[in-house]
């Protein structure tokens, strides 16, 4: 405690003298018995123990670590431990970042008590949820509450369609809950690359063997889109055979998906989530405004190879997928950035 | 509480399952992009397309099967260049016969028929129980035909082809549908199925009646009842079980052949199960284990219509019982990206009884190791290297290799060489059988043989062009085989070469088989589909024992065009020709023939349901031709399809 509180002392030359303000409102008292020698300090919160969001805050550290002649301080909490971070200690927070919805839904109930919270980063959380979460936020709250979302977006996702599998125009698409509000948007977003889609939706899992069936007959593509109710446990299987069988390939939005027997998938991996993050925290650190909410910019295109054999399909190879998708010239500047030690480098975890 | 407490029941039930997501969420979260799913689509479960195969191969889907006009299993094959379907009266009633580059006779064909991994060939006689299909022709996903020897990847008995039946998987089918047909020579099927599943268990129930009264003034009518019930259960995201059971019961007509094979009806009863426990750890690495039963039962208590001259009438015990038990491993992995490989092992048992032939007959054990990798030395050039050792207490312990070589000058076009050698096992009634084969009134008999396998050794050079653009797939082969140590029930000629032989079966014969065939299969839209198929054959061979030189049409020529109008009508044409040629065994010689099948279908929406009614014809300009012997002529047949389906 008292390292952490000597640490933050030293730190006052260097942050922003707002900043200094509201801690000294905050915690007046407590900040006065600090005294260390840290620059910064960074929560993260992890939604639980899941492999995943160790990774994302492994990648943030080795991004942050270095920052600040290396004086930059990361504590990790579990969402469920959040609790045992006092208030003052909390408030003191340069930044924020929480992995994951349960995870920022616990920072932001803790938020919510503090007149003036921390600069908050949402990480590997997808667009809608943070949405959702934001909404009842008070100005001042979502004024300092930002993401970095785990989703693609659709002009990226049907982007893909049309480089990967540019003679296939007839797109089916299941809609969820969840998802039922992506059909307007997805809707222009098709219009202006020649795609027709075809929509199905449901209700609840046990709807979409029958969803699947009406969208086959018009679809020469499936393209899933996230929503609990439509790809889960439960119905991946019948997803994928089904469409497999009637030699429809299917286009996911995961790697779990895509190893489970989707032709070729888009998403960020939880390194890249984390790198991007570490990016983001570190213009924080080094005064930048809090960007607005964001979808990747790091992403990676992946290749079923043993399907797209089997059914007969010649995709681009994964570099060119993911090379096409960068644009080339940012594919280039990455490649030199990050030694190019692989022909994409956007595309490496 | 106590609804907190089911559902905490619920959830750890969901995590028991092993999901990979504890409980179904309806909230979308970060859980849809992290979550692992089970490996759905592995390497030993997908399709390999037909520039990547070692062999020349065929694929029927269910689209086809329905614009072909077929009613019974063995009529689809007419459909596959190389092949010949017939149908004989003369033994146990109306018996489809299929094969493949002839050689075949009346008891079987010298093909491996599989469905879903397991194998139907009739255990004591090698032949395939065309009849006895538990399940019908809707049930099918589609069916691979290997066209050629392919032992290390199809097993035992894969020795001039394989004909593959993939059913449909139980998540397939979900709700209800029933059909119902109804004809002249008294057509009569009907089928009824129902789909439905919870969590990750899901299930297909299918039972039905076929009947028909087979050629025209023969007593050769046939009835059976069947069901099938399967599960598919995917436990976790690594393992997945798959359960079946069926059977099939019902009787033939047999017509008088002499006086020890009068007028009557025999019983034929079927019943199988089996088990398949795949683990698939991702889409190139898993194994299996598999385990399968089948039973096969023909009754056929008869008296001879001459009594003996003295003591009461003694009754003739015709029947026959096959039982089979199979255990069958494999696995699968890939070292790095360019190999793969397969290997595995089975055992079988065949125990069979057929009081007629041999008072006891040994049960017959084999065991198969096979194995096979396939390397992907540069995107156009792939190899295909497989083994099978064989060993069984018959016939000793054999080898079958298999080398294969695709070559892609150019992007979709493919050459592929391949050179393999397999074989076919002697059955265990070719062995020790106590035969009396010989014409009526000719019985023959002799000791059992020391027989060898069959082996064949096989040169194959394909072109395979693909058009992926306009969908068209074009695949020609060109084919130069050894058969040797064909194996021949003496008796079936009663002449002075036959004489030489001292036994009742023997490895008699060899024959080269060389020729050209093909396929193209064009679908310029999503309405319509062409498939064209041809082939040209040769058959050389000394015909010591049998006439195996004429035992296929030297040319066959066969045509399918299909179309779907204004999304609700369906209409199809079957044009298929063939040369004269006389099967092996107690055969006639049957006349070159062109026939045309045809089919309209109209697809409407009633009762909330999807309705179909169908017409189809077969032989429509009912050409009279024969097919094994000379009363089995062929006729006009149609029949009234009707079918509705609730999905759920």
């Amino acid at each position: 405690m008292n390292a952490a509180g000597r640490t933050t002392r030293a730190t006052r030359p260097g942050l922003s003298s707002r900043r200094w303000r509201l801690l000294e409102l905050l915690a007046a008292l407590a900040l006065l018995l600090v005294s260390n020698s840290i620059a910064a300090q960074v929560l993260v919160v992890l939604s639980d123990g899941t492999a995943s969001y160790d990774v994302v805050a492994d990648e943030l550290r080795a991004g942050l670590e270095p920052l600040r002649d290396g004086r930059v301080r990361i504590d990790r909490v579990n969402a469920g431990h959040l609790a045992s971070v006092d208030g003052p200690k909390f408030g003191a927070y340069e930044v924020i970042v929480p992995i994951g919805l349960s995870a920022a839904q616990a920072v932001m109930t803790r938020e919510q008590d503090l007149p003036s919270p921390p600069i908050t980063l949402c990480l590997l959380i997808p667009r809608q949820s943070f949405e959702r979460l934001a909404k009842p936020l008070t100005a001042e709250h979502a004024r300092r509450v930002s993401a970095l979302f785990i989703d693609q977006p659709l002009s990226r996702q049907l982007d893909l369609l049309r480089i990967a599998l540019p003679d296939r125009h007839r797109v089916g698409v299941i809609l969820g809950p969840s998802s039922q509000e992506l059909e307007s948007a997805l809707r222009s977003e098709a219009r202006s690359r020649d795609l027709s889609l075809d929509f199905a939706r449901v209700g609840e899992s046990s709807g979409v063997y029958a969803a699947l069936q009406s969208v086959m007959p018009e679809s020469d593509l499936l393209l899933l889109v996230p929503d609990p109710v439509v790809a889960n446990a439960d119905t991946v299987y019948g997803l994928l055979l089904t469409s497999y069988r009637a030699q429809i390939p299917v286009v996911g939005y995961s790697e779990g998906l895509l190893n489970a027997g989707a032709l070729v998938s888009l998403f960020s991996t939880a390194r890249q989530q984390g790198r991007q993050g570490a990016e983001i925290v570190g213009r924080l650190l080094a005064h930048e405004a809090l960007p607005t909410p964001q979808h990747p910019r790091y992403f990676t295109v992946r290749v079923n190879a043993s399907v797209a054999r089997s059914l007969g399909l010649r995709l681009p190879a994964e570099s060119a997928l993911n090379a096409a998708l960068n644009g080339q010239a940012d594919a280039l500047q990455e490649k030199s950035a990050h030694d190019g030690a692989g022909s994409a480098p956007r595309s490496r975890p | 509480m106590v609804r907190a407490g089911i559902a905490w029941i619920a959830c750890a039930l969901c995590s028991a399952a092993g999901t990979g997501v504890p409980c179904q969420a309806q909230e979308l979260s970060e859980r849809e992009f992290v979550a692992e799913f089970p490996t759905v689509l592995s390497a030993s479960g997908l399709r390999q397309d037909a520039s990547e195969t070692p062999q020349a191969i065929t694929v029927i889907d269910q689209a086809m099967i329905k614009a072909s006009g077929a009613r019974e299993f063995a009529e689809l094959f007419r459909l596959v260049p190389g092949f010949t379907v017939s149908y004989v009266t003369y033994v146990k009633g109306l018996q489809p016969i299929v094969s493949y580059h002839g050689l075949g006779r009346e008891f079987f064909s010298r093909l491996q028929v599989l469905i879903d991994g397991r194998s139907i060939n009739n255990g004591t006689l090698g032949g395939v129980d065309w009849s006895e299909f538990p399940f019908a022709l809707e049930d099918i996903d589609h069916i691979e035909v290997i066209r050629g020897p392919s032992n290390a990847t199809h097993g035992i008995g894969a020795f001039l082809a394989t004909i593959n039946f993939i059913t449909k998987h139980a998540v397939q089918e979900r709700g209800a549908e029933a059909t119902a047909d109804a004809g002249n020579e008294g057509i009569r099927d009907g089928s009824a199925r129902f789909g439905s599943g919870f969590g990750q268990f899901d299930y297909r129930l299918v039972a039905g009646h076929r009947a028909d009264g087979g050629f025209a003034n023969i007593a050769d009518g046939r009835t059976r009842n069947y069901a099938t019930a399967r599960a598919d259960w995917q436990i976790g995201p690594v393992d997945n079980l798959l359960m079946q059971v069926g059977g099939t019961d019902g009787s033939n007509d047999v017509s008088f052949r002499g006086v020890n094979d009068p007028q009557r009806t025999v019983d034929l009863s079927t019943g199988y199960a089996q088990l398949k426990w795949s683990r698939s750890f991702d889409a190139d690495n898993g194994w299996y284990a598999q385990l399968y039963y089948y039973h096969f039962r023909l009754s056929d208590l008869f008296q001879p219509q001459l009594l003996p001259p003295v003591g009461v009438p003694q009754l003739i015990d015709g029947g026959s019982t096959a039982r089979r038990t199979d255990l069958e491993i494999q696995q699968n992995f890939s070292t790095g990206t360019s190999l793969r490989w397969v290997w595995g092992g089975s055992v079988r048992e065949d125990l069979t009884d057929v009081p007629l032939l041999s008072a006891s007959i040994s049960p017959l054990y084999v065991e198969r190791l096979f194995g096979h990798v396939e390397w992907r030395a540069s995107e156009s050039l792939l190899a295909n290297v497989g083994l099978m050792v064989e060993d069984n207490r018959l016939s000793g312990t054999d080898l079958a290799p298999q080398l294969a070589l695709n070559w892609s000058p150019a992007a979709n076009q493919t050459i592929r060489f391949n050179l393999s050698r397999a074989l076919r096992t002697p059955t265990v009634i070719e062995n020790q059988g106590k035969f009396a084969v010989g014409p009526p009134g000719t019985p023959r008999y002799g000791p059992p043989g020391d027989l060898l396998p069959e082996t064949i050794l096989s040169r194959e050079i394909s072109y395979v062009g693909q058009w992926p653009e306009q969908h068209a797939t074009l695949d020609v082969k060109l084919f130069d085989d050894d058969v040797n140590e064909l194996i021949d029930l003496i008796g079936t000629r009663n002449d002075s070469a036959a004489q030489a032989f001292p036994k009742n079966a023997v490895n008699g014969d060899a024959a080269r088989e060389r020729g050209v065939e093909g396929q193209f299969v064009w679908r310029p839209s999503d309405a319509t589909m062409v498939l064209a198929s041809a082939s040209y054959l040769n058959i050389s061979s000394a015909d010591l024992l049998d006439n195996y030189s004429t035992s296929a049409p030297r040319t066959s020529v066969h045509l399918l065009l299909s179309h779907r109008f204004a999304d609700t009508w369906d209409a199809s044409v079957n044009v298929q020709q063939q040369s004269g040629f006389r099967a092996a065994g107690y055969s006639e010689p049957q006349r070159a023939f062109c026939r045309f099948d045809a089919r309209v279908a109209r697809q409407f929406r009633i009762f909330g349901g999807e309705a179909e009614v169908a017409l189809t014809a077969q032989n429509l300009f009912d050409d009279h031709y024969t097919e094994y012997r000379h009363d089995d002529v062929a006729e006009r047949l149609f029949w009234l399809t009707v079918s509705f389906g609730l999905q759920k």
